[in-house]
């Protein structure tokens, strides 16, 4: 105990272990007393040692000292070492197990809340103009709002059908452009990475994997209709 | 009671000091963080770690200020968002909001740079090695969460910038194999980029990011000061065997403190200057159906990426599709991989620069491909190749300029000022060339600005090197090649 009836600056010893004064006994190379090999640190057992020592070789004097004394016990009651399980073992196993449970369910809690809902929900097609407003092989940006979000399609009359194309590049979902005049018709562009493609969305050039999203489209009454993303 | 006694009793600070070390031990804890001696002249690149740490306490203080004015949400108001309209706000009716806004944007800008010279200060003295490798890892932790910190904290002000970067930032974990649309979805809270996806970023870059670094931060500071500055370290050991060397040494505090408190208040200056002087940018509010045709760009550090991107999409059409997943994940996972990595790939205890030629050669290469790539992905920002190409063609060097900058006005039914330049035919038909010379040709003119307005019309405009290019094909003939 020190003047002011405590332990003085121990705890700190404990938490902080004097870097100085480690970092020196570090830098003493000894050999181990019972493998031989070099090693850097306290005590006359190198690290790998000092674990597969037996328990007394481990137990500093304070805390042989403070142990309460254990009354021998009989050798032949000793249940085999592979039934056996210390105290210290199970407790510890049993902390980190009941800690581990919380944290995956807190984790599991926080990835599903984050997640949206992926069900379908079937969007209501919705009307972009009649079909003879849209002239051959120009596409129209229009709008159709899908879960409250606005999204940009491209909406093609081929002179033969009709085909709605999501104005997001499957590269990496920047806004593509329309060029005419490339290529006697026209193509889409990237303004971030070049992919390009054709009036049908299909895949040209540039790194996008895969041809435009197309979107579903419906003529009734000569008038067309959009609903959501085909996946 | 006698002089001799009033003289003996401790004064209030005393009896405060007391206090402390009694109930927390609190000069064991000074003891344990400046209770040491150092040479004396420490390498000022020792305080770059100090620097960071500044730079994050900085960010914390105007953080803090913007979030009292800054509102997280996507509501409308009048053709913008409440976001967007409640950043102007900061910037122009908040007393001082301009300072702050302009603070934490530099700040973070800064924060970007030091933190990664930090990280070559110390690869290049060899402080990763054992016993400090935790010391690295956290370290690298920690610019990770710098570079996260920058991104989320990019989409906050919602204008067509922030809106566009983090639309392409958050498709990138979708190429991740098998769990890519799930990462995708949690990022985004959604397919697309929504106010969902504004709210999250802003509980990340407020709530998750700061505390995450926070503790990260303080680990590796204990760290630091359980095992010393490495070469002061050595020098320290050096000086056990040596009177000379040892009466060289000097306090840790206040000598070294002192100087680490001048490099931080420098820092504090240069900073202070960038925001006073350079605005932080606020683009158009966002448009998800990007009617203006904007094109987007990436913040600055993303820029050796985003080079890479174009560059293998040029160059390999049509093996892009295949090569671009590679550069977005497998790329950043190796480089990842052997940051982390590096105190048990690189293990010799050598640690002198001269003594680790591979480690050293390798990290210089590596610096060296990022500044270069970082700087052509600058010239590619402005949508077009940067560079001065001395004999131009027309579908080569024109073209691609015309169709990446010009025709989204002219072309078409009715193009701007009737002027097409979807081809040479079209583009000869109003005479904007003169062959031969570029000061009687209205294109150039309107692409230096000699004849307002300048284009492409309200900028990003092109640069130099474009410029010059462009020149160089009408001095030669404008011709059709």
């Amino acid at each position: 105990m020190d003047e002011f009836g405590g332990h003085g600056d121990a705890w700190a010893d404990a938490i902080f272990v004097r870097p100085r004064y480690r970092r020196r006994e570090h830098t003493l190379v000894k050999t181990c007393t019972q493998c031989g090999r070099p090693f850097e640190g306290e005590g006359d057992l190198c690290p790998r040692c000092t674990l597969t020592a037996p328990r007394e070789n481990n137990v500093s004097p304070e805390e042989t000292a403070l142990a309460e004394p254990v009354p021998p016990q009989p050798e032949a009651e000793d249940p085999p070492e592979s039934m056996t399980i210390s105290r210290r073992r199970f407790l510890s196993t049993g902390l980190f197990a009941l800690g581990g449970v919380m944290g995956v369910g807190y984790l599991g809690l926080a990835l599903r809340y984050l997640l949206p809902n992926t069900a379908p929900r079937a969007v209501p097609p919705r009307r972009v103009g009649s079909a003879s407003s849209f002239p051959v092989n120009t596409p129209v940006l229009t709008v159709v709002e899908e879960n409250g979000v606005e999204d940009g399609v491209f909406v093609v009359n081929t002179g033969k059908d009709f085909v709605a194309l999501d104005f997001h590049c499957p590269h990496l979902n920047c806004p593509l452009n329309w060029y005419p005049g490339v290529d006697g018709i026209g193509r889409y562009i990237c303004p971030c990475h070049g992919s390009q493609f054709t009036v049908t969305g299909d895949h040209v050039a540039g790194p996008a994997p895969h041809a435009m999203w197309k979107h579903e489209v419906q003529v009734k009454n000569g008038q067309v209709y959009i609903g959501s993303m085909e996946s | 009671m006698s002089e001799q006694a009033e003289r003996h009793k401790p004064s209030s600070s005393e009896q405060l000091m007391g206090f402390l070390d009694r109930s927390a031990g609190v000069k064991d804890l000074w003891h344990f963080l400046v209770g040491h001696r150092v040479p004396r002249w420490v390498n000022p690149l020792d305080f770059l770690g100090a620097v960071s740490a500044f730079l994050f306490i900085n960010q914390v203080i105007t953080g803090i200020l913007l979030a009292m004015f800054y509102d997280a949400t996507t509501t409308p108001v009048g053709g913008a968002t409440a976001a967007y309209v409640s950043i102007q706000n900061i910037m122009t009716n908040v007393p001082l909001g301009w300072v702050v806004r302009d603070l934490h944007y530099w700040g973070a800008n800064a924060m970007v740079v030091i933190v990664f010279a930090h990280m070559l200060r110390v690869f290049w003295v060899g402080a990763y090695k054992k016993p400090r490798e935790l010391t690295w890892v956290v370290g690298v932790l920690l610019f990770s969460l710098t570079l996260l910190f920058a991104f989320t904290g990019y989409l906050l002000p919602w204008d067509q910038q922030a809106y566009w970067a983090t639309m392409v930032g958050t498709d990138m974990p979708s190429y991740v194999p098998f769990i890519g649309n799930w990462l995708l979805e949690l990022t985004r809270g959604g397919q697309w980029l929504t106010g969902v996806t504004l709210t999250r970023f802003y509980a990340l870059h407020v709530l998750i990011l700061p505390a995450a670094l926070a503790a990260f931060l303080g680990t590796h500071l204990f760290l630091v000061f359980r095992h010393g500055i490495s070469d002061v370290t050595s020098a320290e050991h050096k000086a056990q065997h040596d009177p000379v060397l040892r009466k060289r040494l000097v306090d840790f505090y206040p000598t070294t403190v002192t100087q680490m408190q001048l490099t931080i208040f420098i820092a504090a200056v240069v900073l202070l200057i960038l925001a006073l002087t350079f605005r932080a940018p606020l683009l158009a509010p966002a448009d998800p159906l990007n009617k203006a045709h904007y094109q987007p760009i990436p913040a600055w550090y993303f820029y050796s990426i985003y080079f890479l991107i174009d560059w293998v999409g040029r160059s390999w059409p049509q093996q892009a599709w295949f090569l671009s997943p590679f550069i977005i994940i497998v790329l950043p996972a190796l480089i990842g991989g052997l940051l982390f990595g590096l105190p048990w790939i690189d293990r010799s205890p050598r640690t002198e620069p001269r003594a680790r030629p591979m480690f050293i050669g390798g990290g210089v290469v590596g610096v060296a491909a990022v500044v270069l790539l970082t700087y052509l992905g600058g010239g590619l920002a402005g949508g077009v190749s940067s560079a001065v190409v001395q004999n131009p063609t027309f579908a080569g060097n024109v073209m691609p300029v015309f169709q990446a900058r010009c025709q989204v006005c002219h072309s078409g039914q009715n193009p701007s000022g009737g002027l097409d330049l979807t081809s040479y035919a079209s583009m000869k038909k109003l005479g904007v060339v003169t062959a031969g010379n570029p000061q009687q040709s209205l294109l150039y003119l309107k692409i230096t600005g000699a004849v307002p307005p300048r284009m492409p019309l309200g900028g990003p405009y092109l640069p130099k090197g474009t410029v010059q290019t462009i020149a160089n094909w009408i001095k030669q003939g404008a011709k059709d090649n």
